[in-house]
């Protein structure tokens, strides 16, 4: 591992404990600051009692992680499969695209009970994120594909930009992107189908749906469930 | 042989593979889904002059969909699977995305690497406004539609089902004929995995291969007609004046075989009934032979 710029031994930081499974790892302690915990897993599942650092399950394309407190930026940035669970908040551009790549998140599923930043979702392509705390701006930003759900709502300027994709809001959004146009009141098949297979917590509501981003051939849709 | 005094002649029901494939149909309520489910099973009876032959399997509760609604789970069988997903293709495409409210899923594992397309060519209906949705490695196509949106699953898995299994019940009179066929068919229909594709489970004209009729390949089976008893070689016994035939197909021998022996059991607990035999055609058809005195081997 590195250690700022220099290489060093996992060792010389953590006690390293025999897995308690051949398929269970478990960070204890201060990680906070350690960057990449779970980046580009493929299997099994990693455990991580406290908070992770930058760029946890960047990459990944299998597994399972699970992040006891918060994460930092770039949670699951490109992560291409698996399953990032986060029980406290997370920095921005989570799922995100890195700078100068095509797509962000391309599949799997990221579930976080706290807040997330600035610009959730940018460039995401596949998957799904699940979002029960508050988020930052520019959720969704340029979305290819996929699906983001804001249990109380998205910031400002939420899809800006999306070509196609589905952000779900159950709660109050600040403002909606002046680029999406208000179409309907209806009940989807897809939300029954989401509802049963991942979500059930999704409220049995009718959604006002609103298409988006005109920009960019209005694919894109924001259903806004109840009073949203 | 002889069950409860009526007569299980010594032959066999001849069986022949066809594709098959399980579709599950929801809508907002039962009513719709029931709309639904029998005009996409419409005109199906037979594949000699149908594109396949189909049918109501069950009728599924909310908890066993994958919505969540209520729903129906229909069969399909077809020569092949081409021609099962044109079939299906133009049956969901006319009689589903056509119906209030409903959405289609896959209701069949089947054989790895034998799926057919069926949202995946319904998509374009959407003119580019469809939307793609993949849920837990199944993808889903979403067509805008004039009350909201229509469903589908992109894939449906297809199996080797066995097709052709068949009961000739013959009985006294048309109504106790008809009376313990109907007691077959509810036993039978209770075999999950069982299709009885013609109306009501039951066939009152069955056929030969071949006629007179150079243009036609399947024609009326005189041997079994009573009001020809008397003039052609019959097959019935004297004091036959109806026969019903149950054609059976199911997604394996073993279900087709079950079929057919409550089947017997059922129709042979009725009044009226003389014998039950079976339709073959001398093992030139089928590679599924379902010997009637066989079904019943072990009791």
């Amino acid at each position: 591992m590195l250690c700022g710029s220099t290489r060093a031994e996992l060792g010389e930081f953590a006690k390293i404990a025999p897995n308690i499974t051949d398929t269970i790892s478990v960070f204890r302690g201060d990680t906070g600051k350690v960057k990449r915990i779970g980046a580009g897993m493929k299997h099994g599942m990693l455990k991580v009692d406290g908070d992770v650092g930058m760029h946890a399950g960047a990459e990944m394309v299998g597994g399972f992680l699970c992040i006891g407190g918060n994460a930092g930026d770039w949670l699951g940035a490109e992560m291409r499969g698996g399953e990032i669970a986060v029980a406290g908040d997370a920095g921005h551009n989570v799922g995100s695209a890195y700078r100068g790549s095509r797509h962000g998140m391309r599949g799997g599923s990221i579930r976080l009970s706290g807040n997330a930043g600035d610009e959730l979702g940018l460039l995401m392509r596949r998957g799904c994120i699940v979002i029960d705390g508050t988020i930052g701006e520019f959720a969704g930003a340029s979305m290819i594909a996929g699906t983001i759900v804001g249990k109380k709502g998205f910031g400002p300027r939420a899809g800006a930009g999306m070509k196609r994709g589905t952000l779900i809001s159950y709660g109050p959004t600040e403002s909606i992107s002046p680029g999406f146009r208000y179409c309907c009141e209806y009940e989807p098949a897809y939300l029954d189908l989401f509802r049963n297979q991942i979500l059930s917590e999704l409220p049995r509501e009718t959604v006002h749906c609103y298409r988006g981003d005109v920009l960019t051939g209005a694919r894109g849709e924001l259903l806004m469930l109840g009073g949203g | 042989m002889h069950l409860n005094g009526v007569e299980i002649v010594d032959t066999f029901a001849e069986a022949f593979p066809m594709t098959a494939a399980r579709v599950v149909v929801t809508a907002c309520n039962p009513e719709w889904a029931r709309i639904g489910a029998t005009a996409v099973t419409g005109y199906a009876s037979s594949v000699i002059g149908c594109d396949a032959e189909a049918g109501i399997e069950r009728e599924l509760a909310p908890a066993e969909t994958p919505d969540g609604r209520p729903g129906f789970s229909l069969l399909f069988f077809a020569f092949s699977r081409d021609a099962l997903q044109k079939a299906l293709v133009n049956r969901v495409g006319q009689c589903l995305l056509t119906c209030a409210t409903t959405a289609v899923y896959n209701g069949l594992e089947g054989d790895a690497g034998k799926s057919i397309r069926i949202g995946g060519n319904l998509r374009y209906f959407g003119d580019g406004w469809q939307i793609s949705k993949q849920i837990d490695g199944k993808r889903y196509w979403r067509i805008p539609s004039m009350d909201g949106e229509f469903l589908c699953e992109d894939r449906f898995g297809t199996t080797k089902g066995v097709a052709g299994g068949n009961l000739i019940i013959a009985g006294k009179s048309q109504a106790e004929t008809l009376a313990a066929a109907e007691a077959a068919v509810i036993a039978m229909r209770a075999i999950p995995g069982v299709l009885l594709p013609f109306p009501g489970g039951i066939v009152r004209s069955g056929s030969k291969v071949g006629s007179k009729y150079p243009a036609l390949k399947a024609s009326t089976n005189e041997a079994y007609c009573p009001t020809l008893k008397g003039v052609v070689k019959t097959e019935l016994p004297a004091s036959a004046n109806a026969v019903y035939e149950i054609v059976i197909d199911g997604l394996t021998l073993a279900l087709v075989e079950q079929a057919m022996r409550v089947g017997i059991d059922a129709a042979c607990g009725c009044e009226g009934v003389l014998q039950i035999t079976a339709g073959n055609y001398g093992g030139k058809l089928g590679p599924f032979h379902i010997r009637l005195h066989s079904l019943f081997a072990g009791s």
